[in-house]
Order: C-alpha cells, then structure tokens, then sequence
C-alpha cells in the first residue's frame, strides 16, 4: 500500500534575484514497510523532497500525498496535526528539546496527541528500553552522548507508530561503532515493528541496508534501485 | 508539560528571567509603597481637615457655602446643635465663628481671620492644640484669650500674656475688643502662623450683638473616618429647614476634588510605571525567540501547532510575570510595615500650604490598601501576559522549515 506518492513536485526558492529549483517534477512513490534511502549529491533536493512528505514545506507545484492526504492543500495547523499523528522525524543534529530528559522527550509526541500520562509513560519508557536506553530515562540530552541523544531522537521518531519516519541523514555526526549500532537499530524497527523509513543519506553503511536505494539529481529521481 | 517546559525555559536563562522579573518586581514594589503611603497620608490629611474646619456634616446659614460671605451666620447655634446632639447622642457638636478682622497691639495691626471655637471640643480635633510654642490651649473659663501664630506675634512684637485688640466687622458694623494673648503657635506654613487667630466662641460672639447666638457651622462629627449615609438626613431632620446641611464632600469639594487628581496623577505614572517593567518581559521573550527559533521550530516539526508554541511561549510570559508580581508583592508588603507602625514625620521640612486652612498632623503613615495591592499585582500579571502576546504571535507565525535552517 502506497504511503506517500509524489507527483510531479516542483519546489522553487527566491534566492536573491536567482530562483534556484530544488525540485524539477519528481515522482515517487513510497510503500508502507519499505526501508528506503535517498542519496545523491548536495543540492540535488533530498532535505526537501522530506521536507514535502513532512508536511513542512509545501511544493510550487505538483501534489504530495501522505495517508491518502493532500499536504500541499492543507493549514497550517493540518500539517502540525499530520506530522503529529503520522510522522516521525529524526535529524542530523538530533533536536531534542533541551529541558526535557530523555523519557519526557520521548513522551512529548504523545503528549501533543493527547495520550494519558499513563499511557505516554508506559510507552516512552518500553521504547527507551528497546533502543537500549533503559535507566537513562531520567537524563537531559546535554547529560548523554551524540549516540544516545540520537537514539532518543529515534525513540520520539517511532514513540506514536506513525506511518512513516522521515530520518535527515541521521549518522552524519555518529562515529562508526554508534553508526553500526544506530542502523541495525532502525532496521530491527523496521523489520519488528513494521516501521516504515525514508533517509537521506552519504553513507555508505546505511545505503547497503537499505532494502531500496534512490537517487537524486537535479531535482529528479535518476535511479530508484530495489534490492 | 508545557508548564514544566516552559518553567524549564525560564530557569535555563537564569539572569535573562531575573532581570525580566526583577524588573516586574521593583515595579511592583514600587507602586505598592506608593499607594500605601498616598493612601495613608489622604486617609490622614483628609480626617484632619474634614475635623479641624468642617465635619463628617455640617449645618452652614442659606448661602455660605457657595459665597463664603462671613455676615451669613446660623443664629441660635446652641439651640440647634443640642437638637442634632438629642437626636443623635453619639456624635460629637460643636460650632465656629469665622470672621474677618484686624488684631492690633501697642506697635502694629494686622488684617487677620479670626476664628472663634468651642476650647475643648475643637482641642480635640484641632492639630493646632499640638503645635503650641508658648502658653497654653484656650479655657472655656477664661473668655478673653486668644491663641496667634508665631510670625503674627513677632508681627505684633508682643508674648504670651500681653495684650492686643481684634477688630471685627459684621453687616458694616465694626465692634473692637481687648483679648489676652494665652498662647502661640507655630505651623509652619506662613500664611496660617501670620494670619490665623483663634478665640473662644463666646467671646467671639460679642463682636456681633446683633444676631443672638450666632455661628458659621454646627460641625457634626463621628467616632469613625467615615460617617455613615444616613447622618446628613438625621441632621437635616434635626435642625429643620432654613439651613443648607451638607456633608464633608459637599462643604468641601476642593480637598476631594485634589485627592482624585493626585490619585489620578499617580494612577497614570504607575501605569506607565508597569508598562516599562513589561518591557523587561518583553525583551526577554523576544531573545528568547531569536536565541531559540530552531528549538521552536522542531517543536513544530514534532506536530505542535502553532496556538501550541505561542501557548508556550505565553506561560513563559506568564511564569516571569508570577514570579515578579509575587516578589513586588511581598517586597511592597515588607516596606510598607514600617510606615505603618511607625511612619513618617515631616515636621523638619514642613513649608507646604495647609489644605483649607487647617494646620496638618505632619506625621504621616501608610495604611494597607489591600484592594488596591492586589489589584496592581494583577495588573502587572496580566501586562506580563500582554508583553508576551507579541513575541508569542511571532513564534506561532515561524515556519518550521525556516525555523530547521536557522542555527
């Protein structure tokens, strides 16, 4: 079942008197339970293809449907509502919110969804434990490692089940060893929880798991590879 | 949770929040001390003046109060206040003639208004009685004495026990008398300490043979700073028709009418006042902001909505608002209890005018307006709501996308 289907997206920005286009009608399509990365080179339009799909950008032209919904037809306040309920987001630099330890960070989605306290607690700490965070509940991100931090980022991303998480090249600040362990994470949610994810990413590690390669260049889809 | 967040915030800043409170807080501070003592020193200032030369009501001859022409006098006074005293034996009675005159000794005259009391009833009342330098009060056994003001003395190169002779006119008529002088008094303020003479009534009385008991007011007092409303009826049915009856807001509208310009004035300086300390807030809100634009936009790629971050934002403004208006609050409180035990006594600087010609106690003390505190407390909360209104709707209107670029 298609998750995400692009059609024919454009996404053009003013950048003083040039207007630069980061995406040149890209079609793609993104099937639930897929494990999917996307590479190519900088400025080939990867952080705004997952800007689109998260709601957080809207295309110039063209549609991007997520769950069977319009984004670029929606609020504001729609597209909050649907990254809430639909989408995880991990990122390079890992976002968590500073003040709050790593259980109240994982808790904060299912907070914004309206979950009980019980509930959200229950839930934040079961997924802390399954990435390896069991007994750090408690600490602040600037009291953990990058590895950690990120982990924590990856336990927010999937704390709701949602339908898709959207991950920004998110071993770029990792050494090898968390690396390692960060990817066999992902993918042991993907495969256990049928947790669907979309990455961009540099990294060659990351692209051999992944089940489904596609490349970017110019703002188009110039291979999409399945393995 | 946004409750902790935002608390959490707050505390990560921790001279920023400070600041921005401790700004709140002076503020506060401030204004509640202000109040108290503006408030202590009215509540003061008016008793002494409503007491010393009206009453919480008065019964004035047809006319008077609108002209203040000293030939309208009440006749049969006595008669009169001792209807207003059975009909109401709580409140105190007593009567005053004011008139216009000279007082003349052996080396000078001088043109002086001349008021004649009831001794003991307006020793009571009267702050004069406090501020004798030399002899003593009048004594209703001792008719022919008069109290004059220091500089009126020097004027007249005479002392305690020498004597002098006022002059006073009535419907053209002028009638002079010898008076012993049997004390003096020093105010302060030139005009009262040069101009001012009192004299016992009946003694004054004599010095207008034509009416029969004559006064300018029957003042008609109460133990409490406030008289009750039904005292102006009791009075008015009392002493009949014939004569203008009128409570203290009536027989002296100049003294309420400065209160509430002096109330309003203050009203606005603290206003302004709070809003300045709302800049504070302001400031640290909108720091924040450009300090945490990345943060606030993750939170919305989290699926915060935007009425989430400016709710989050505006507790923020709220938490420092608290946080200063509860400091201000405890500090007005704190300075406020010595001038209320003790208060201050500004007899050292006292050149001011005397409100309505009466001589004021000079110690001064701040009550607890308790309303007005918690009223301004509130105020400065909700100014620091307002001043996060804006920083708030800034926040709510970043586009997360931007927001993730921003380091």
């Amino acid at each position: 079942m298609a998750i995400v289907q692009i059609e024919k997206a454009t996404r053009h920005y003013q950048d003083g008197e040039q207007v630069v286009e980061a995406l040149r009608g890209l079609d793609l399509t993104i099937e639930q339970g897929e494990f999917t990365a996307i590479m190519g080179p900088s400025g080939s339009g990867k952080t705004t293809l997952l800007n689109l799909i998260g709601g957080m950008d809207t295309p110039t032209s063209g549609r991007v449907t997520v769950s069977g919904k319009e984004v670029s037809s929606m609020s504001k306040t729609q597209r909050s509502d649907l990254r809430r309920d639909h989408i995880g987001f991990i990122f390079q630099s890992y976002n968590l919110i500073p003040v709050l330890t790593a259980q109240e960070n994982t808790e904060f989605v299912l907070l914004l969804q309206g979950k009980s306290e019980e509930e959200r607690g229950s839930r934040a700490k079961e997924i802390l434990a399954a990435v390896g965070l069991a007994g750090m509940e408690g600490r602040r991100p600037a009291e953990l490692s990058g590895g950690q931090q990120q982990r924590v980022a990856v336990a927010r991303a999937i704390a709701t089940k949602p339908t898709i998480v959207l991950a920004d090249e998110p071993t770029a600040n990792l050494d090898s060893e968390t690396k390692a362990e960060l990817i066999g994470l992902m993918r042991r949610m993907n495969e256990e929880e049928g947790v669907t994810f979309l990455f961009s990413t540099h990294d060659p590690e990351v692209i051999d798991v992944a089940r489904r390669v596609v490349t970017l260049r110019d703002g188009r889809v110039s291979t999409d590879e399945r393995r | 949770m946004i409750l902790r967040m935002a608390l959490r915030n707050l505390i990560r800043r921790p001279m920023q929040s400070f600041l921005a409170s401790g700004a709140v807080a002076g503020g506060l501070t401030l204004i509640l001390w202000t109040t108290n003592f503006q408030d202590g020193a009215w509540v003061l200032m008016l008793d002494d003046v409503v007491r010393a030369s009206a009453g919480h009501v008065v019964v004035q001859a047809k006319g008077y109060q609108e002209s203040k022409d000293s030939d309208l006098l009440v006749v049969d006074s006595g008669a009169l206040a001792e209807k207003v005293r059975t009909a109401n034996p709580e409140v105190t009675v007593m009567r005053r003639l004011s008139l216009a005159g000279m007082i003349a000794s052996p080396d000078n005259s001088v043109a002086v208004a001349i008021n004649g009391v009831e001794a003991e009833a307006e020793k009571a009342v009267s702050q004069v009685s406090k501020m004798m330098v030399d002899g003593s009060w009048l004594q209703a056994d001792k008719p022919g004495e008069v109290l004059i003001g220091s500089k009126l003395a020097k004027r007249l190169q005479v002392a305690v026990g020498d004597k002098v002779v006022v002059t006073a006119v009535h419907e053209g008529e002028i009638q002079a008398m010898p008076f012993r002088v049997a004390g003096t008094f020093k105010i302060g303020n030139p005009a009262m300490d040069s101009f001012f003479v009192l004299a016992s009534l009946s003694t004054l009385q004599e010095m207008v043979p034509t009416l029969n008991d004559p006064a300018t007011q029957i003042a008609v007092q109460v133990e409490d700073r406030n008289a009750p409303p039904e005292l102006k009826g009791q009075v008015r049915a009392a002493v009949g028709e014939g004569h203008d009856v009128l409570t203290c807001f009536e027989a002296l509208p100049e003294i309420f009418k400065m209160e509430k310009l002096d109330k309003m004035g203050a009203l606005f300086m603290w206003a302004f006042l709070g809003i300045l300390a709302s800049i504070g807030i302001l400031n640290v809100l909108l720091m924040s902001l450009f300090q945490r634009t990345r943060e606030l936009g993750m939170l919305q790629a989290m699926g915060m909505r935007p009425s989430g971050v400016i709710q989050l934002l505006m507790t923020e403004g709220l938490l420092l608002g608290l946080a200063g208006a509860t400091l201000g609050f405890a500090l007005g409180l704190a300075l406020t209890y010595p001038m209320v035990e003790y208060g201050f006594d500004y007899a050292m600087m006292q050149t001011a005018a005397p409100v309505s010609g009466v001589a004021l106690n000079t110690l001064m003390k701040s009550i607890y307006s308790w309303d007005k505190m918690f009223l301004w407390t509130g105020f400065h909360v909700l100014l620091a709501v307002l001043a996060s209104l804006w920083p708030a709707l800034r926040a709510g209107r970043l586009e997360a996308v931007e927001c993730m670029r921003s380091q």
